[in-house]
């Protein structure tokens, strides 16, 4: 008995040591048609972590993404979210992730308070929850008095703040933001910082594409190097300047020497 | 080498025109022509004795050969074209000469039909010197409309708004030749006077957004008319948020608040908000409804509303495309069955409505044999059902 009781201790306290793993890549190559953009890509991202994919214009990295929202099927390896792999028509792996693309891509027909029903709805949100939700997001990104216009006149920045607060509405496990700063002037950009640190802080994950490395190294856990279709490097910062001998560098420094300074984009 | 920049354009333009003609000119279409055509001869000359001095029929004839003026300009010029081409534009005289000459030509066909029609009607009541003397005219405003229209894509004027005086213009002038010859000089004074205005608001450089612009309005335009035929996706579909309409769309009932009607929701927007389509259904509707209360033939009435249901249908399906091949169905996580579902449930509703409407118009004009407008919606459903049939398949082989 005494034995018995050792062991389902010992296992609980093993199960408190795995981290719940969110987002899993193993082995993934793909890309647009036979000829493969990606190869053998291989990470993950647990509970609570904000991973910057970084890379050059053309690397790889939006590819990527679109292998992990399900728009590109792999040709070898797999991906898997909270377990579940991803295949072109899997909703449920989809229900535990948001994704913001690097243009926004918006209905012309819909106005904003529209487009905030619409992602409630397919994500099974009730509209009281949502507005609430909504308030808080609109505020932040002084969008508020614009509910009941079209985001399709908007300029491209306040297009971008639509698509962030339809994203962080749902408050799903994973966020996949594809170059997130792009088209924000200041404010915005500090308050989508605010906002991933907040999701983070509440245990959601972030995987974020950007080549503005300076940003990127404020308040990424983890960085995933991506150069020609290939992964160079994934971890801390810290890590990243051990492999590299660069011991004060900044991302900048580590990113150029892990490529050997090669701008060149296949 | 501008020329030879033209001819590409050109040869590209009647690429998708010709792709496209097939689908207008199928075989059920042009059966539908003759019969129809056949059937309106046959009553106008039928009716011709009747008619014999009823003023009605001049002003028929002249609004029908006045709304025919509709010319098409297309400078064939892309987006790119105002970096690239904005150097060497006095060089482009050529192109844009060719371009005229070629927009011409495409505005030609329907004025030339439409002249047959008034000429039938003409002789009603004029003879023929004097009906051949206003088809004359005729041509002479189709030349006019055309040119003024040239000139006010390059000005502050818009070119929809000349277009659309001269209608009026031209139905007046026209009316009033009918009645005394002389009256054609009226028209030479209102051309006169827009050549003048619209002579001293052109720019003397060209206005590469402009025109642009107007290419990708022309080219819409174009896209709108195809669709009324065949299911066809548009270059840049384009929406407009109508007030009046806003009270359709009050706020979504809290118990259909989910995944399975959210596509219902956004149907029904993207109908009531598009740019052309509850235009062109209304549109439809009254000059249906116009035309076969006017014919008061039974048969006429049937096949009318048959084939004008049948292109509404057909119109109807962009609403399915257009979202189908979306980023948005693609991310969230939602079955696809569920925008099918969507589709059906709504288009359903849309076409009883419609057809409904049609029953009411025909039962008015045909009481006694109301029985026979019950035709119209079991024609609306099933019509709906084998197009969206097509269109699923598509939708699939494409994703395939």
């Amino acid at each position: 008995m005494i034995y018995l009781n050792y062991i389902i201790h010992d296992y609980t306290i093993n199960l408190k040591d795995v981290e719940t793993m969110i987002l899993e890549l193993k082995n993934v190559t793909g890309g647009y048609s036979k000829t493969p953009v990606i190869h053998n890509i291989d990470f993950n991202i647990s509970e609570g972590e904000i991973v910057g994919l970084i890379g050059l214009n053309g690397a790889g990295k939006s590819t990527t993404i679109k292998h992990i929202l399900g728009l590109l099927s792999p040709q070898s390896g797999s991906i898997e979210v909270l377990g579940k792999k991803i295949t072109n028509i899997n909703e449920q792996a989809r229900a535990h992730m948001t994704y913001i693309p690097e243009s926004p891509i918006l209905y012309e027909e819909l106005t904003l308070r529209e487009h905030i029903h619409m992602t409630a709805m397919a994500y099974g949100l009730d509209e009281n929850t949502v507005m609430e939700r909504a308030d808080g997001l609109l505020k932040r990104f002084r969008l508020e008095k614009e509910l009941d216009k079209f985001p399709t006149h908007f300029s491209k920045g306040m297009k971008q703040k639509v698509m962030l607060i339809c994203a962080f509405v749902v408050q799903p496990e994973l966020y996949i933001i594809d170059e997130p700063f792009l088209g924000l002037d200041p404010i915005g950009i500090e308050s989508l910082i605010d906002l991933m640190v907040k999701e983070r802080n509440n245990n959601r994950s972030i995987l974020m594409s950007t080549h503005i490395l300076s940003t990127a190294e404020r308040y990424c856990d983890r960085y995933i190097i991506i150069h020609d279709g290939r992964k160079i490097a994934d971890g801390t910062i810290e890590d990243l300047r051990a492999q590299t001998g660069l011991e004060n560098g900044t991302l900048d420094d580590v990113y150029l020497k892990l490529t050997g300074g090669d701008t060149h984009v296949s | 080498m501008f020329r030879n920049l033209f001819k590409s354009r050109v040869e590209e333009d009647i690429k998708v025109r010709t792709y496209y003609s097939k689908y207008i000119f199928n075989s059920h279409f042009i059966l539908f022509l003759s019969i129809a055509a056949g059937v309106l001869l046959y009553t106008l000359l039928g009716l011709r004795d009747d008619l014999r001095g009823n003023i009605y029929v001049d002003l028929v004839a002249a609004i029908l050969m006045s709304v025919s003026i509709m010319p098409v300009y297309r400078s064939l010029l892309k987006e790119a074209d105002v970096i690239f081409l904005t150097p060497v534009e006095k060089d482009l005289g050529n192109y844009f000469k060719s371009s005229r000459v070629y927009s011409f030509i495409l505005g030609i066909p329907i004025p030339l039909v439409v002249s047959v029609i008034a000429f039938v009607l003409l002789i009603i009541n004029h003879n023929m010197m004097n009906s051949l003397l206003i088809i004359l005219t005729f041509y002479l405003m189709v030349i006019g409309v055309f040119a003024l229209k040239v000139l006010a894509v390059n000005s502050d004027v818009s070119p929809t708004i000349v277009v659309y005086v001269f209608i009026v213009l031209n139905t007046i002038t026209l009316f009033l030749q009918m009645q005394n010859m002389m009256f054609a000089l009226l028209g030479i004074v209102f051309y006169l006077v827009a050549y003048i205005i619209l002579k001293n608001k052109t720019r003397s450089t060209i206005d590469w957004l402009t025109q642009i612009e107007h290419e990708k309005q022309e080219q819409n335009r174009f896209d709108t008319i195809i669709s009324m035929f065949a299911n066809v996706p548009k270059r840049e579909k384009s929406f407009k948020r109508r007030n009046y309409f806003d009270v359709l769309m009050k706020k979504q009932n809290i118990k259909h608040y989910n995944q399975d009607h959210m596509y219902d929701y956004l149907f029904h927007r993207s109908f009531l908000r598009d740019f052309d389509l509850p235009m062109i259904m209304i549109r439809l509707f009254i000059l249906c409804s116009i035309f076969i209360i006017w014919m008061g033939n039974i048969y006429i009435s049937i096949i009318f509303i048959l084939f004008v249901l049948y292109i509404m249908i057909l119109q109807l399906q962009g609403l399915y495309t257009a979202q189908a091949y979306l980023l948005w169905p693609k991310i969230w996580p939602v079955s696809r069955d569920k925008i099918r579902n969507s589709y059906i449930r709504y288009s359903r509703k849309l076409i009883l409505v419609i057809s409904i409407l049609f029953m009411i118009v025909f039962i008015c004009i045909h009481p006694i044999e109301f029985y026979v407008s019950l035709i119209f919606p079991v024609w609306a459903l099933l019509i709906n059902k084998v197009f969206s049939k097509n269109v699923y398949k598509k939708e699939e082989a494409l994703s395939d």
